[in-house]
């Protein structure tokens, strides 16, 4: 199990380095960035000037090991348009958006699950098709419209809860449910399939004539084979979940990671952008292994011998 | 004494999304301690239906009727599902067919096995291990102490199988119920379990059910047996009454319909049942089995036939007079004589039709991410030549290699050394058109090798759309005329793959690759999805095209008993090598490789009382990707010495159509 996990983390250092190349290329080939920071009414020599103060001039891969090598040291630059280190962004604006994710992410798991395996108890039945069509329902609304309809909803017409700011946890009730009902009709389609499968699978027969009643045979022996693939699937929903946060902070004017990404990009802030990049890359890429060791600790023939 | 289980009049009706079918009606036996009672029949008899009717399994909705069904004093009719729970897994046990599937992939062994007396008794931790260690041991495995904490996917499907006996003993039950529990497993494999089942049986004093499609383990192994037939016992009795002297013409097609060596000439025409296990959603009327019975007439359309008793320990369910049923001598006469198809001239001089030039494969597997690949050896250095007329059967267990084989012959997988050459041409330098109009093959699995979007017509007029042969009016008449040749309705015509049979489907497969005119045809397990009596007519047919069309085969499969039956030349494979050929005759009679006559020795025939003979091979089949050193067979045979450990054995010559791979040869003559 030790051998697994260290082989994952060193796959994921591998891809760490990959994606940060990747972030470091595609900004810094995709436009001048000496002419991002200079402004659309810059003149020629304000440019040439800033390319020089800035560095710009230097070859690109002496370029990318020097952020590279500022990474490791916790040096993340500075910031063109806040004017101060992106680490201290990054230490400001981080905490709002763990918390969107996380409630995001425990809405999914919560009702996704739960109407997953409910689901699957009876297919064909009510509580069935009720699961799926709240899944089909869920997967066709967008995002921003679902938030706009409940700021509505429960923001002004039932004014039970506040709509906009990050300073309280009620605040991030709405945010979260819209944010997480995102991801519910995949963590749900794929826990009903998981689930039906299981249970008319030989072992769960086997279960049945060892004499297990039917919640025994839920719990101890048909739950832990159907989390397997939506496991694989919550990771990669948590990653969909920063990036979605980009769209929920701005509508429900959170001040979050999200939003700094936003704002970055609108302001050609270069540093932050790369560090946001990368930095969703990196939590995206710890998670694959959470996930990954998970489903090793769950399923004895993913460990790799 | 009152038997331990007391089955009566049991019916069971199921819920389907038609409305109701009975799946079983009026099915009655007993079964006492220490008693083997075997329930054969082939798909839809009704015979797991009946078992998961005992257990209480059946799905919500179902009914289950009967006079009596009762175990030891329980009546299991009023139980609740509360108090069957309490039986199952404690006092009656069952076992399945698919030890790979049936033990639950996320839990040690240890933890499976100690769940169930946890839950009956109430025991838990040291003295459950202990317990489970214990039956471990009893079942035959090594290391059952270690074996605890291993998983499932760590052991073999035969050491599952034990663990699944073990695990069912855990609380001691009355009564075991097996349901086909040697079906997915290799033909030595299936011998060790079908004994330590009777071992354990004898010594526990157990009641025993053995539910099985296969004659021979039913035979063997049982006291008494049940012959089900659409969902009634149709003939029941001491196993030796009813397999020696069968008085229902059922129970009589059956087993005319197994090629029995001794009983039937090699290549001879085998009894088979005309027509098809008629669906349970028939509305049936007067005997089950009166449309596909040769002496039906019109009493055995009305009403419905009672079971009647033959002698004391006989009963049928017939309404002809006993006396013109026991004379069944002239089915069995015209059985016997065969019309000989075996005559097909075969010139071992003959330029071959397709041959294999120490032909290898090997595939390279990565077992872990950052593990490099390891070479896999499924064929090692083959050498066979396939002359016309011929019927070369490869045979071997699963992972021999012998489907890669067939796959390297058919041009579909080339060799990584040596080279395949069809009609002295390298196969590789042929296009696909020239391969398919002389190469053709039938698969196993007549369910899935069938595109189930076109009609039976289109599928067997391809081949001649894709090679442009003739006009589309031509092309009909073509297929019209090989559909009568292997026996399909015309009507068939528009039909589509779902709505026919297994054994049609595998008609259909034969037309489409007969429609070619081709020389040789691949037959990769053609019959073993198919049920007994359709197998006959399978294997009949393959034999009356051969001599009609002057065809050539290949059979790849691991029954020994369809080899014997219609294979000229048999090519024994282990581990990707060939370790014994011979024409059929003298490998039946003279087998000479440990291996080879273990494989012959595993083979059951229907032979009542007879015993399941001791095939003892040590050790599990070896995993090929770290193959065995010297002879791969040393770490299984009994007559190893240390050259086999060291040195791999080439084939030797012992007569001119006989060569077998061992170097203990010489040393067995003596």
């Amino acid at each position: 199990m030790l051998k697994f996990i260290l082989k994952r983390l060193a796959l994921g250092l591998a891809v760490a380095f990959t994606v940060s190349l990747a972030t470091f290329l595609l900004l810094n080939l995709a436009a001048d960035p000496a002419a991002m920071v200079a402004g659309e009414d810059a003149t020629q020599d304000a440019i040439e000037q800033i390319r020089v103060q800035f560095g710009f001039d230097r070859p690109l891969y002496v370029r990318f090991f020097e952020w590279l090598g500022n990474l490791m040291t916790g040096d993340f630059g500075d910031s063109y348009y806040w004017k101060q280190p992106v680490f201290d962004l990054l230490i400001d604006r981080a905490p709002v958006t763990l918390t969107l994710a996380a409630g995001a992410l425990t809405v999914t798991v919560v009702v996704g699950l739960t109407l997953g395996v409910l689901a699957a108890l009876k297919p064909n039945g009510w509580l069935d098709r009720f699961a799926l069509s709240f899944g089909t329902a869920a997967q066709a609304i967008p995002n921003f419209w679902l938030g706009l309809i409940l700021i509505i909803l429960l923001g002004v017409m039932f004014p039970i809860l506040p709509v906009s700011g990050d300073t309280s946890w009620k605040h991030f009730v709405l945010p979260c449910l819209v944010l997480g009902t995102s991801s519910v009709p995949q963590v749900l389609r794929l826990t009903r399939t998981g689930m039906i499968e299981v249970l008319g699978s030989d072992y769960i027969r086997t279960a049945r004539a060892k004499g297990f009643r039917p919640r025994q045979i839920l719990f101890r022996h048909a739950l832990r084979n159907a989390l397997l693939p939506v496991v694989s699937v919550i990771t990669i929903q948590i990653g969909y979940k920063l990036g979605g946060s980009v769209i929920t902070e701005t509508v429900f004017a959170l001040n979050g990671l999200g939003r700094l990404a936003y704002e970055s990009i609108l302001g050609a802030d270069v540093p932050t952008v790369q560090m946001l990049v990368f930095f969703f890359a990196l939590i995206f890429i710890v998670l694959s292994i959470l996930g990954d060791i998970l489903n090793a600790w769950l399923d004895p023939r993913m460990r790799v011998e | 004494m009152s038997a331990l289980l007391e089955v009566q009049d049991l019916s069971v009706t199921l819920k389907i999304a038609e409305g109701e079918m009975t799946a079983v009606r009026d099915v009655s036996f007993t079964v006492n301690r220490g008693e083997t009672l075997g329930i054969v029949g082939e798909s839809g008899s009704g015979k797991s239906v009946s078992s998961m009717a005992i257990m209480g399994l059946l799905p919500k909705g179902t009914r289950t009727e009967a006079t009596t069904l009762r175990l030891g004093d329980t009546d299991l009719l009023t139980a609740t599902e509360e108090q069957m729970a309490d039986l199952r897994g404690n006092k009656i046990a069952m076992i399945f067919q698919e030890p790979m599937t049936s033990l639950n992939p996320v839990y040690t062994i240890g933890r499976q096995m100690t769940e169930l007396m946890q839950l009956h008794k109430g025991v838990s931790g040291g003295a459950a291990r202990k317990r489970a260690v214990e039956l471990l041991e009893k079942v035959g495995i090594t290391a059952a102490e270690s074996r605890l904490s291993q998983y499932p996917h760590q052991l073999s499907g035969g050491l599952r199988q034990r663990v699944m006996i073990a695990m069912m003993l855990m609380n001691d039950p009355e009564l075991i119920i097996a349901d086909e529990p040697t079906t997915a497993l290799d033909v030595t494999i299936q011998a060790q379990i079908l004994n330590l089942l009777k071992d354990l049986q004898t010594e526990l004093n157990i009641g025993l059910i053995i539910i099985s499609h296969d004659m021979g383990v039913v035979a063997r192994v049982s006291d008494k047996i049940a012959v089900m037939y659409a969902g009634q016992v149709i003939e029941t009795g001491a196993v030796a009454d009813v397999l020696r002297a069968p008085v229902h013409p059922y129970t009589q097609g059956l087993l005319e319909s197994i090629p029995v060596p001794g009983q039937i000439e090699p290549g001879g025409e085998l009894g088979s049942i005309p027509g098809l296990v008629p669906s349970l959603k028939t509305n049936f009327k007067g005997c089950r089995f009166a449309n596909r019975c040769t002496r039906a007439h019109e009493a055995c359309q009305q009403g419905s036939v009672a079971l009647q008793s033959a002698s004391d320990s006989q009963a049928y369910r017939c309404v002809l007079p006993l006396a013109e049923l026991r004379d069944g001598t002239s089915s069995l006469a015209a059985r016997k004589t065969g019309d000989g198809s075996y005559g097909v001239g075969i010139d071992m001089a003959s330029k071959p039709l397709l041959s294999a030039n120490a032909a290898e494969c090997t595939f390279r597997v990565k077992q872990g991410m950052f593990s490099g690949a390891k070479p896999l050896r499924a064929v090692d250095n083959i050498s066979l030549d396939l002359r016309k007329g011929e019927v070369v059967a490869v045979v071997g267990e699963s992972g021999c290699g012998k489907s890669t084989l067939a796959r390297m012959l058919l041009g579909l997988q080339d060799p990584t050394a040596g080279q395949i050459s069809l009609d002295g041409k390298d196969i590789a330098t042929l296009s696909n058109m020239e391969k398919s109009r002389k190469l053709q093959s039938i698969f196993q699995d007549p369910y899935s090798s069938l595109n189930p979007r076109r009609t039976i017509g289109e599928i067997i007029r391809r081949p001649l759309k894709l090679h442009g042969v003739g006009s589309l009016a031509e092309q009909q008449a073509k297929v019209e005329a090989i559909m009568e040749r292997v026996g399909l309705p015309r009507n068939f015509y528009h039909n589509y793959p779902n709505q026919l049979s297994g054994g049609q489907r595998q008609r259909v497969a034969i037309a489409r690759a007969l429609i070619l005119n081709p020389e040789i045809v691949v037959c990769d397990e053609p019959t073993s999805a198919l049920d007994v009596s359709v197998q006959a007519q399978i294997l009949n047919l393959l034999l009356k095209l051969r001599a009609e069309m002057g065809l050539t085969y290949l059979l790849i499969t691991h029954d020994m008993a369809v080899v014997e039956h219609i294979a000229t030349r048999v090519v024994v494979m282990y581990l990707g090598r060939v370790v014994e050929v011979a024409d059929t005759r003298t490998l039946f009679s003279d087998p000479r490789h440990p291996y080879t006559r273990a494989l012959l020795k595993s083979v059951l025939t229907p032979e009542p009382g007879a015993g399941v003979p001791n095939v003892d091979l040590g050790t599990a089949y070896p995993n090929p990707i770290n193959p065995p050193t010297g002879c791969t067979f040393h770490p299984r045979c009994e007559l190893a010495s240390d050259i086999c450990k060291a040195k791999s054995p080439v084939l030797e010559a012992l007569s001119e159509t006989h060569q077998s791979a061992c170097h203990m040869l010489e040393k067995e003559l003596a």
